[in-house]
């Protein structure tokens, strides 16, 4: 079972930044992202194990939720000013799949297990770009298994309080960054950094929903920061060996942000939900980007760029409407608006960060009473972003936009 | 694998082409307030600082990074400020053949001599970086008629001024048929680096007074005048003469080689280093005592201070003979150093003209020192009015001998040859000739408004005295692979975003222009690599 679950997560290749604040991913389930991830105080589906594990407390008998999403960021740069030559970003689309299942044991109490991407980069220049110095290639990967409980408190007269919570296991982390080393005269080198989690690595998550009357409720939950520690291969090309010494390893270390979601969920008329969420992103953990190489030369020194993230928000509305005159389907929609956390001294190529518009739809059919096919599109506009005093010296306009769209297959039993 | 080809994939993929029209953004234009100046016609003159040659060769991936192209790329003129590009390059480049972990030897050199594939193509309007490794301000307006000799020895002249090259024309002649607007002009540099660089023996340009105006008053106030009078708009920004202690040519060799000897702990057993003087007459206007001792001795502390004795960078390979002796029963015997050290002075002799180079390959190390000796005498003699016989015995009578069988550089007898020194005299002198020079470029410049100064010499001096400057978060220091680039004397890339940037500062300030300054930290190192990597 484990071998069938590693496998699956090993299909989760890294995402860009653009459908979350810096490379933290919300796409984390077809079926919420289709009203915009605003999930917090709702929670009966059973993909809420990401949004807010209470929510399974809810949920009666066996749920299996198995969905993709694709992603598909475009962004261009045009400087260094004064001048305003444009480069596109290498057009790549990454599939993130996700799993979840539940299953209630006894009456008020379910457990859970949710496989997932918290965090994921990728982003890829023309290795001769004018900026290929900052950044060729970028990857972050990640996949953790959270199994959690949930259980729903007995009746105090006050109305439902549900609460839950679990544990993230780390079992995939990997990293990769490519740039090139342009010190050198007529030489186009390279270095290359490749590395990898060798160790399981810790979170937390948890939450609670309360719904005072039927047709109200209110959410929190959090998650904790993860500890990513890469390690691995350092790997120099076209430059010289006294210098760049061969077969040399070095470290990275990353610290995700925590982040806790606050909501309100409300059914204003019959078959219609909205919901509103307030996301809020511990950035502030991310101050530097730090390699150390295990060997050091008087040229190769351990990198230490400064990041200095801000901890951010996000606002999250999004609907559902279960249509009267169409059996079966419900319609979502959503609005979003993520700021981004990246000042712009040390937004850099690596991940072009800028505060983001986001509008999504989606439907579930349901073709059976124990079968329903979700379906979302995301479109994502970010805001342009003027550079004019950054800390690599690389100046100029970023223009991001993406385009994400998702299935899924939700089962009953 | 990044992408599921499976059927759902394909669907989703459609959806994405209706949406990859929404690309509105702002269109923003490249506009730079130059102010007072125009840039449509700047033209660059000077010498090899203004052409971009590093590392002892021109070539085009430096000549990129020039400071005149670098003030180009600011003012909004990237692709229209052309340059007479060379590849793969001219000269004899020095290079990083590997990297040391040694911080007081870092690397180890090797050269590459490059030759041009092909003069560069000049464009309809010209070439606007004409900066000519080697050009001297007497070829600004060819004050001496010698600039067709020159360019005749050297093709980087007609690369950059073409016809003006050949035809005996000058730079100004090339000028002068463009429509300038702005002249940025450094020349003046070699008129004493000549003097500089081989430790004393060849001449600097006089300061004043030259009987057919080849001096530096006449020529600097007759270049600049002539700019000038090309039109009413024109301006001029130039440059004055950094000191030659503030370059690392300098700078490098004597600190390095007691580092050396300190970090071995050979330093108990040096008490002096000597090395040959050269012989003067009292000249306090130029700053020149009078020297009749053909050799001095430095002490450890002295050579740590490039202000009173200096070890030129041409040294660099016999620093480490010092000690050797010609006597093969000496323990400190050594035939290679032996033979570069006695080749050196057959070399010498032969370039000077004292013997022919079929004499000097029959010579034994003993006849090179007698002819050493006799040539010296006749030094003597010629400064002094004296007859050689006169020069002999006074010379004698002040300790005077060459004895190869003494320790290279640690004994009177067989010192350090002069070519690879700058001694007191030498460095008062060129201490004094630069300031007379600067004076002079003050006092031009001054009498018009529509030409500024740039006072790299301030500059370079406060670099040297403070050991560095801190750009941009970067620590730069006046040595070989920060500021300066493997030749010791011509700057790297970042010491070009260095002085363009002052360029840019007076540009500013004197003519309302907004250029930005460079962020150095964006300029590509551009160490030579050796090809045996």
């Amino acid at each position: 079972m484990r071998k069938v679950l590693l496998t699956l997560v090993a299909l989760a290749i890294s995402i860009t930044s653009a459908n979350a604040s810096g490379f933290a991913l919300y796409e984390a389930s077809v079926r919420i992202s289709g009203m915009m991830g605003a999930y917090v105080a709702n929670g009966n589906h059973v993909s809420t194990i990401f949004f807010n594990p209470a929510g399974l407390a809810q949920l009666s008998g066996t749920h299996v939720n198995v969905g993709g999403v694709m992603i598909a960021p475009r962004t261009t740069f045009r400087g260094p000013l004064p001048y305003t030559t444009e480069y596109a970003m290498e057009s790549q689309e990454f599939v993130v799949p996700h799993i979840y299942a539940s299953h209630q044991v006894i009456e008020d109490l379910t457990v859970g297990l949710g496989v997932y991407v918290p965090f994921g980069l990728g982003s890829k220049w023309d290795e001769n770009w004018v900026g290929n110095g900052i950044s060729i290639e970028t990857r972050i990967q990640t996949a953790v298994v959270n199994p959690v409980v949930a259980y729903k408190l007995p009746d105090f007269g006050i109305g439902d309080v549900m609460i839950g919570g679990g544990i993230q296991i780390g079992v995939l982390g990997n990293a990769e960054l490519e740039r090139g080393i342009n010190d050198f005269v007529g030489v186009d080198g390279t270095i290359r950094l490749e590395g990898e989690t060798n160790e399981t690595y810790y979170g937390y998550n948890f939450g609670v929903i309360y719904k005072p009357v039927e047709k109200l409720s209110v959410g929190f939950s959090y998650k904790s920061q993860l500890e990513l520690n890469f390690k691995g291969d350092a790997e120099f090309t076209n430059l010289p060996e006294s210098a760049f010494p061969p077969g040399n390893t070095g470290s990275l270390q990353i610290t995700t942000p925590a982040s806790w979601a606050l909501g309100i969920s409300s059914q204003p008329v019959e078959d219609l939900t909205v919901n509103f969420d307030y996301v809020w992103w511990g950035w502030s953990s991310y101050d530097e980007l730090a390699i150390d190489f295990d060997e050091e030369t008087a040229v190769l020194q351990d990198i230490s760029s400064p990041r200095d993230w801000e901890d951010v928000f996000q606002l999250r509305l999004g609907a559902e409407y279960g249509l009267p005159q169409v059996d079966n389907l419900v319609i979502r929609g959503g609005i979003g608006y993520d700021k981004n956390p990246a000042p712009d001294e040390t937004v850099d190529a690596t991940l072009p960060d800028t505060d983001r518009l986001l509008f999504s739809g989606g439907l579930t059919y349901h073709i059976t009473d124990n079968l329903a096919f979700d379906l979302y599109y995301t479109f994502i506009r970010g805001e342009e972003r003027k550079v004019d005093n950054s800390l690599n010296t690389l100046n100029g306009y970023y223009n991001t936009r993406a385009y994400i769209a998702g299935t899924a297959l939700s089962f009953s039993f | 694998m990044r992408t599921l080809k499976t059927f759902p994939t394909y669907l989703l993929a459609l959806l994405f082409i209706g949406f990859a029209a929404c690309e509105d953004y702002n269109d923003h234009s490249v506009d730079v307030e130059t102010g007072s100046v125009s840039f449509d016609g700047y033209y660059a003159v000077g010498n090899s600082l203004t052409a971009g040659y590093q590392s002892n060769a021109l070539y085009s991936e430096a000549q990129l990074y020039a400071f005149p192209n670098l003030i180009a790329n600011q003012a909004g003129l990237k692709g229209e400020f052309d340059t007479p590009l060379v590849t793969p390059g001219l000269g004899n480049r020095i290079e990083v053949a590997s990297f040391t972990n040694n911080p007081i030897s870092p690397i180890t050199t090797t050269t590459t001599s490059l030759v041009p594939s092909g003069a560069p193509q000049q464009p309809a309007d010209g070439f606007n970086n004409i900066g000519i490794p080697g050009a001297v301000l007497a070829d600004y307006l060819n004050a001496d008629g010698n600039l067709a000799a020159r360019a005749s020895a050297n093709p980087a002249y007609s690369f950059a001024i073409g016809q003006q090259a050949t035809n005996n024309g000058s730079i100004h002649g090339y000028i002068a048929g463009k429509n300038p607007t702005l002249v940025s002009f450094w020349l003046g540099n070699n008129d004493i680096l000549g003097y500089a660089t081989s430790g004393g023996l060849r001449p600097f340009t006089l300061p004043q007074g030259h009987p057919q105006g080849v001096d530096f008053q006449t020529m600097y106030s007759n270049a600049i005048g002539s700019i000038l009078g090309i039109n009413d708009e024109v301006k001029v920004i130039a440059a004055n003469i950094p000191d030659v202690t503030s370059i690392a040519f300098t700078t490098t060799v004597g600190p390095g080689f007691v580092a050396g000897v300190q970090a071995s702990g050979q330093d108990a057993n040096i008490s002096n280093v000597y090395v040959q003087t050269n012989f003067y007459s009292a000249n306090p206007a130029i700053g020149a005592s009078e020297n009749k001792v053909p050799f001095a001795a430095y002490d450890l502390t002295s050579l740590t201070d490039p202000g009173t004795v200096s070890i030129l960078l041409t040294a660099q390979s016999y620093m480490s003979y010092v000690g050797v002796s010609a006597n093969q029963q000496a323990p400190t015997y050594n035939a290679q150093a032996v033979g570069a050290i006695v080749g050196y002075w057959k070399n010498f002799l032969v370039t000077a003209g004292v013997i022919t180079q079929a004499q000097a390959d029959a010579m034994n190390a003993d006849q090179v020192e007698g002819t050493i000796e006799q040539a010296t005498y006749g030094q003597y003699a010629q400064e002094f009015g004296v007859t050689p016989q006169q020069a002999a015995q006074e010379l004698t009578a002040a300790g005077f001998d060459i004895e190869f069988d003494q320790p290279f550089a640690l004994h009177p007898h067989n010192p350090l040859p002069s070519q690879f020194v700058l001694d007191s005299n030498e460095l008062s002198i060129a201490s004094s000739i630069v300031g007379i020079y600067n004076q002079i470029i003050n006092g031009v410049l001054a009498s018009s408004d529509r030409a500024v100064l740039v006072d790299v010499n301030s500059i370079f001096g406060d670099i040297t005295a403070n050991g560095g400057i801190t750009v941009d978060g970067e620590l730069l220091t006046p040595t070989i692979l920060s500021l300066f680039s493997l030749d010791g004397v011509h700057p790297t890339n970042k010491g070009h975003g260095l002085v363009a940037n002052e360029f840019i500062k007076v540009l500013n300030a004197e003519f309302n222009a907004e250029l930005r300054e460079i962020n150095l930290e964006s300029l590509p190192n551009g160490i030579p690599l050796g090809s045996a990597q």
